[in-house]
């Protein structure tokens, strides 16, 4: 009976789930049918819960027990079977015997006194066991989570882990430590508290224990588990007032731990989470201390401290005496004298200055000057402050003073020329210091008319500063001031955009931008890129918007400019979250909220950014933390009666009431927006404002079901858009009122509202310009198409019109690639493709035209509510409409690709059904029109982007659809057509030359995770063989630099490499390449083939591209553009057809299938699909089982156009 | 998941016999089959083990007149198949469950009854370790009564002295921890009727 040890350490694995999956399943079968291995798993079982009872699990095994093994009532039943003998060895060993009890005691007593009589001794023995229980449930019991939460606080009673409150615990200081000291702390109390409280919440899972538990994980700091432990308790009970603050405490000090590293905003998503809890526990129960201290200390770390103060105060209100009182008393003072800091600072920031440049402290001088350079606010830049007292010194005759400050004033132009670079300040004090007294004085009515401008344009009156600017301009041009005109002309540029008349804004900037670059104007460069940037976005130029607004980040970081560099983080989070982009929104807040506290800006610039930051957690469903935002930025622009900002922080605030589902208080707010626009003298900002609230309210109407009056706010919003030539504004409105009509059901208008909102859709792709802004907002806006494709055919009854709409949503950007219109541009070191002219896609009767005869199209389009497919051959248009769901078919699929994409259901009979529902819903109904001699080229939609459809099996024949049909794929019909021309192009050469890379030696340093792929090197060496040219690298050889040369002069490429994908930038993802030996920095030798450099590529002679790696064709999908992978760069780079792969493949399976595709192509001379079709039916025929699962036969496909090579 | 039907008698017949030409040994193969589907049920992590490994068994039976003319192979790797199967529709169901609807748990007992229930437990652990005879219950306690680095020499040295090989001392200690298991398994069943019985 000797059992090996690898088994036993197999059994552990598998019981603890440390196999992975194809390890996991073989050991399973060897368990059904080995009788020992099934024994030893049960020895192996009984061991693992001794190991836990008796804490010898590590770590991770610990996790894994409590996570998995644990979930089974079985396996809770045998772990309190160990208990139970763990109790009875503790029990019977003598030394650990409790002492007797108070019962033992009595009932030694009773016994003595009342033996003679049995009755009096039962009823002695009731009275006794009864007046103990009660005693004993009245004063001495404690639950096992009453135990382990008394242990909790003894363990932290000389000081608590958290600054945060958790409810419940007692009172012990908090003190910051640096490193990774844990403080005092009493660890016997506390790893007794962590068993009592597992216990509680294997033996009695519920809201206590889980909240319990939930407690000690963050007392320990390990804020998943903790997160994870409350959620299991409001899973339970969602109205539990304690455990929402708890998460709240949790999440926040998850925030705080994470902020500062690299978390790109995540930190501030989860303080944003934590401030929902606090307030839904407050909203539960108000009287709740501890989350009302949490939700002070979130206020303060979110950048709140007005909300922040208003929470301690209310504390301080409702707890007189206890300890936490002298830290709420600490923070409010803290607060306070920040406040007033802030304020003095902001007074003496000119006086200041002079004190450093009198004592020559240039550190201090800079740090002034790079602070306050407040662009927009009237008299705060130091530099016009010293113009202005030199200007009156001089016409006072005061020499003395006109000398000093011009003294200073030649001081910041050094000090600017020095630091930065920027010769603006030290030219125009040369200007002023050659001006005659008649000059200076009209130079002085000139800049109070510019300090006019600025009142004017901060009273909101942009058409009066226009005027005021604009005399500016001429009188400083009449003196030759060539800097001051200029910057005049920045101003009026602005005002331009504030007007409205943002066309002409842009043309005043445009010019500006290149003459202050040109003069090393830097500071004036940058803010002129910065407006720039907003007139941009307002004309809807997304992308020229957020490279300039990163442009001038880049100069304002590089100059140490704070206000610039709020301003650009400030109006990105906007931008980036207008096109779905929140994590890069959310990012550029991470990077913000710190300037937020730093006293550099004024409350109009806070009171805007606040609404910027709501608007995002608004569009990110965190709707209690957004009101919090936008009433807070309600209160700052009411200080400061911009009308504009509280108008929009008005109709904000309503939007989100409205989406917390209280309409009441959101039409409210609403019509406050519109009255308060409806005040502003402005015409054009009126209307701006009023379109705005108008489409809110319209918003609002149409959640709360009043369906005629939400198409009233709609039809008034676009009237006034119109007017503004505001196009997202337009669409937006367009797009709800559409969703109205179509509940109304009025066909007619729905058509032309369709119409229009299409249109303005179009217009808008036209406007965004990089690749992954637009794969975000199309991502979001498919179901504009959508509805369209659905409308046209059912509705309309026009399949030809619904079949154009289908073909309009999908790979555009592909299109635009194939056609050449875009390039890879590097953004803040980030890859991104810049398209140029829009490529449109091609309609139903130029298909028909194009198409090679020997070609069928079967493309799909799956909806809501069913699913069309269309059929298409050179003389002939067919539609079939199935009324499958699209959740059902995303289950079918789903379940269908885990049972296929592994060897271990192979053997299920089940998943040949699951293979022929399919074929029933997606083949049958096209069948009657399907020619067995023409190659299918299948376009799919959503979820059938990942579906091998060859492995489909037909009910009739019991045949998969790879053994009747040859199908390729295709991203969209317009492209197919694309990729056939192209192959047409690149056939007639007969000998064709191979490029076959196979198991590049890469740097195991930079990847450590990636194991060698000898096979890959004989699937190099061995398909070589069939060509009559070849170029074959392996190993040390196949290194980047070779392999781009010779992919350029090769016909066939065939990489039998890995692959490694990057989720957040698509470009980056990569085939790994030999790192080459050099020493060099250059980036060519890094070893890796990013697609972003294919994508730069031109193939001109490549006719078919084989990625034999993992999931080549399959990375993510995007709605609207379809599937992103990395052969996709390959279809763009114009190779006609590709073969990629569904999943990550076998690599001995592979070198099968690729020899055999080789083989039939050259051999054979089959053309590329054909061929691949052949050597998957080889596999097929296979008498080695294993082969013939679709695991490995059906793991790659061909994708683009008709070939026929 | 889309429970199957209950196979007909002539379905479970056709299933036994394609396990076995010996009914009884078919019958031991249905068992053994069913019971280690079990254990790879609970292995991943699913509550309802056992019915899970009976919706495996009646599938597979319900299938039979399909599979036995083209199945080949070993019979074992077929349900396995299947296994996988209901295993994805498990996870599946267990995703769509709406929050609210979370599957039934076992009320947690109250106190007195917690308390009562570990009592029976140590009772009728105590009755069965005195049903091993003298020498199975002195392994038994030696092998199972200490902790980490104590109980890996008191095993080795136990060991030593019945002179067996330490995997020969385990699967010994474990074959009575079943044995154990099973005595307790109705002694408790024991309680519980009387309770129901009063209740």
């Amino acid at each position: 009976m000797a059992r090996k040890h690898n088994d036993q350490e197999a059994v552990r694995r598998y019981l603890l789930r440390q196999l992975s999956d194809a390890e996991q399943q073989a050991f399973e079968l060897r368990l059904l049918n080995d009788d020992e291995l099934s024994e030893e798993l049960e020895i192996v079982e009984d061991e693992l819960i001794d190991e836990y009872l008796t804490e010898e699990l590590s770590q991770t095994e610990r996790a894994n027990f409590e996570k998995d093994f644990l979930a089974s009532p079985e396996r809770k039943r045998k772990l309190a079977s160990g208990q139970a003998l763990r109790r009875y060895f503790f029990k019977s060993t003598p030394e650990r015997l409790p002492k007797p009890g108070i019962f033992d005691r009595l009932l030694k007593w009773t016994r003595q006194s009342f033996l003679s009589s049995p009755i009096a001794v039962a009823v002695a023995l009731l009275i006794v066991a009864g007046l103990g229980f009660a005693v004993w449930r009245g004063v001495f019991y404690q639950s096992d989570v009453d135990k382990g939460l008394i242990a909790l606080n003894q363990a932290y009673s000389q000081e608590r882990p958290i600054e945060a409150r958790i409810s419940n615990l007692d009172y012990a200081p908090f003190v910051t430590r640096r490193g990774g000291d844990p403080g005092a702390v009493n660890t016997l109390e506390r790893d007794r508290a962590e068993r009592i409280l597992l216990d509680a919440v294997r033996d009695r899972p519920g809201v206590a224990s889980y909240h319990a538990l939930g407690k000690f994980y963050l007392t320990k700091k390990d804020f998943d588990k903790a997160i994870s432990q409350f959620e299991e308790a409001l899973k339970e009970n969602r109205s539990n007032a304690q455990v929402h603050s708890d998460l709240g405490a949790a999440l926040l000090e998850k925030a705080r731990t994470e902020r500062g590293s690299n978390d790109s905003g995540e930190s501030f998503k989860e303080l944003a989470k934590s401030l929902e809890h606090l307030n839904k526990a407050l909203e539960l129960d108000s009287s709740l201390l501890e989350a009302l201290f949490d939700r002070a200390l979130v206020h303060e770390q979110m950048a709140l401290p007005e909300q922040a103060e208003e929470d301690w105060k209310k504390y301080l209100e409702r707890d007189f005496n206890s300890q936490w009182t002298n830290e709420a008393r600490r923070h409010l003072t803290t607060l306070q004298e920040n406040d007033h800091k802030i304020t003095q600072d902001k007074k003496d920031n000119f006086q200041n200055f002079l004190k450093s440049y009198r004592a020559n402290d240039q550190e201090a001088a800079w740090e002034i000057l790079r602070r306050t350079r407040d662009g927009s606010a009237v008299g705060t830049l130091i530099r016009d402050q010293l113009l202005d007292a030199y200007l009156e010194g001089a016409s006072a005759g005061d020499t003395r003073q006109a000398e000093d400050k011009f003294d200073a004033l030649m001081f910041v132009g050094k000090l600017e020329l020095e630091r930065t670079g920027d010769v603006y300040t030290s030219k125009l004090a040369r200007f002023y210091s050659l001006a005659s007294p008649g000059q200076r004085e009209i130079l002085t009515k000139a800049r109070e008319l510019m300090k006019e401008g600025r009142r004017c344009y901060a009273g909101a009156r942009p058409l009066d500063a226009i005027v005021a600017f604009d005399k500016a301009k001429g009188m400083f041009a009449g003196l030759d001031n060539h800097w001051e005109t200029q910057y005049a002309d920045l101003w009026l540029g602005y005002c331009y955009m504030n007007a409205s008349d943002t066309e002409r804004g842009l043309k005043i900037l445009e010019p500006l931008v290149s003459s202050f670059q040109q003069q090393n104007f830097k500071w004036l460069f940058m803010r002129a890129l910065y407006l720039l940037s907003g007139a941009e976005y307002d004309l809807s130029l997304y992308s020229k918007a957020i490279g300039h607004n990163h442009r001038a980040l880049a100069l304002a970081e590089e100059m140490g400019d704070a206000i610039g560099i709020f301003n650009a983080l400030h109006v990105l989070v906007e931008q980036y979250r207008y096109i779905g982009n929140f994590e890069q929104s959310l990012d550029c807040i991470r990077r913000s909220l710190p300037l937020i506290e730093s006293g550099v800006l004024n409350q109009d610039q806070i009171a805007q950014y606040y609404g910027t930051v709501a608007a995002l957690l608004d569009s990110s469903g965190l709707y209690s933390a957004a009101a919090d935002y936008q009433k807070e930025s309600i209160k700052r622009a009411l200080t400061t009666g911009q009308v504009q900002t509280i108008s929009r922080a008005y109709a904000n605030l309503g939007s989100i009431y409205g989406k917390m589902g209280d309409y009441n208080r959101a039409l409210e707010s609403a019509r406050i927006a519109y009255d308060t626009a409806r005040s502003h003298s402005d015409e054009s900002i009126k209307k701006t404002m009023m379109a705005y609230s108008s489409r809110q309210i319209g918003d609002l109407y149409r959640q709360s079901g009043d369906i005629n009056q939400a198409i009233k706010s709609y039809d008034e919003c676009i009237e006034l858009n119109k007017s503004l030539d505001n196009y997202y504004g337009l669409y937006e409105a367009h797009k709800n009122r559409l969703s109205c009509y179509k509940v109304l059901g009025n066909d007619s208008v729905v058509k032309e509202e369709l119409e229009t909102t299409l249109a303005l859709v179009e217009k808008y792709r036209t406007r965004i310009l990089e690749e992954d802004n637009r794969r975000h907002f199309f991502d979001t806006e498919q179901s504009v198409y959508d509805l369209a494709i659905d409308f046209a055919y059912s509705r309309m009854k026009s399949a030809e019109k619904a079949f154009d709409y289908a073909e309009a949503s999908r790979s555009r950007s592909l299109l635009d690639l194939m056609n050449s219109n875009a390039h890879v541009a590097n953004y803040e070191s980030r890859p991104d493709i810049v398209f140029g002219p829009l490529s449109h896609p091609l309609k139903l009767s130029d298909i028909q035209k194009r198409m090679p005869a020997q070609a069928q199209i079967v493309q799909y389009s799956v909806l809501d509510e069913k699913l069309l497919i269309w059929f298409i051959t050179k003389t002939g248009f067919s539609t079939v409409e199935s009324d499958v769901r699209q959740e059902e078919l995303n289950h079918r699929v789903h379940d269908y690709l885990q049972s296929i994409s592994s060897t271990a259901n192979a053997s299920n009979p089940e998943v040949n059904d699951d293979a022929k529902r399919l074929f029933e819903i997606l083949i049958k109904p096209i069948e009657p029109f399907l020619d067995h001699a023409k190659p299918v080229y299948v376009i799919p939609d959503k979820i059938l982007n990942y579906l091998p459809f060859g492995t489909l099996i037909s009910p009739d024949s019991n045949k998969f659809l790879v053994q009747e049909y040859l199908t390729v794929v295709s991203p969209s019909s317009s492209l197919f057509i694309i990729s056939s021309e192209l192959a047409r192009k690149k056939e007639g050469k007969k000998f064709e030359r191979l490029l076959s890379v196979g198991n590049p030696n890469f740097d195991r340093s930079e990847f450590p995770a990636l194991a060698q792929l000898p096979s890959a090197a004989s699937e190099a060496e061995g398909v070589a063989g069939y060509y009559e040219s070849k170029c074959v690298l392996t190993g040390d050889v196949a290194t980047k630099p070779r392999v781009e040369k010779e992919m350029q002069r090769s016909d066939v490429i065939h990489l039998a490499v890995h692959t490694v994908f990057d989720q957040r930038t698509p470009l980056r993802s990569k085939l790994v390449l030999a790192k080459a030996a050099t020493t060099s920095s250059d980036e060519r030798s890094n070893g890796v083939l990013e697609a972003s450099e294919v994508y730069k590529m031109k193939l001109p002679t490549t006719k078919v591209v084989v990625l034999s790696a993992c999931q080549s064709g399959i990375e993510q999908y995007y709605g609207g553009e379809g599937m992103i992978s990395l052969g996709r760069p390959f279809l763009a780079a114009g190779v006609p057809l590709i073969v990629v792969s569904f999943w990550p493949v076998d690599s001995d399976s592979t070198v099968a299938l690729m020899r055999s595709f080789h083989q039939h192509r050259k051999r054979d001379n089959l053309p590329t699909a054909e061929a691949l079709r052949r050597a998957q039916l080889d596999m097929l025929s296979s008498s080695d089982e294993r082969l013939r699962q679709p695991y490995c036969w059906a793991a790659f496909t061909a994708v683009g156009g008709w070939t026929s090579f | 998941m889309k429970r199957e039907r209950d196979p007909t008698p002539q379905e479970f017949d056709k299933l036994l016999a394609w396990l076995s030409p010996d009914r009884d040994e078919a019958g031991r193969k249905y068992e053994t089959i069913r019971y280690r589907l079990i254990r790879i049920f609970v292995t991943r992590g699913c509550v309802e083990a056992e019915r899970l490994a009976d919706e495996v068994m009646n599938r597979v039976a319900v299938r039979i007149d399909k599979l036995v003319p083209t199945y080949e192979g070993d019979p074992t790797k077929c349900f396995h198949g299947f296994a996988g199967k209901v295993h994805l529709e498990y996870l599946r169901d267990q995703r769509e469950l709406p929050l609210n609807e979370s599957p039934p748990q076992p009320s947690p007992p109250d106190d007195e009854r917690e308390r009562e229930e570990l009592e029976q437990e140590d009772e009728c652990l105590t009755q069965c370790i005195g049903e091993l005879s003298a020498s199975e219950s002195k392994l038994f306690r030696r092998y199972f009564q200490d902790e980490k680095r104590a109980k890996i020499n008191a095993r080795k040295s136990l060991a030593a002295e019945l002179r067996l090989t330490a995997n020969a001392l385990r699967i010994k200690a474990f074959r009575l921890r079943r044995q154990l298991r099973r005595c307790m398994e109705v002694c408790l069943d024991g309680f519980l009727s009387d309770e129901t019985i009063r209740g």
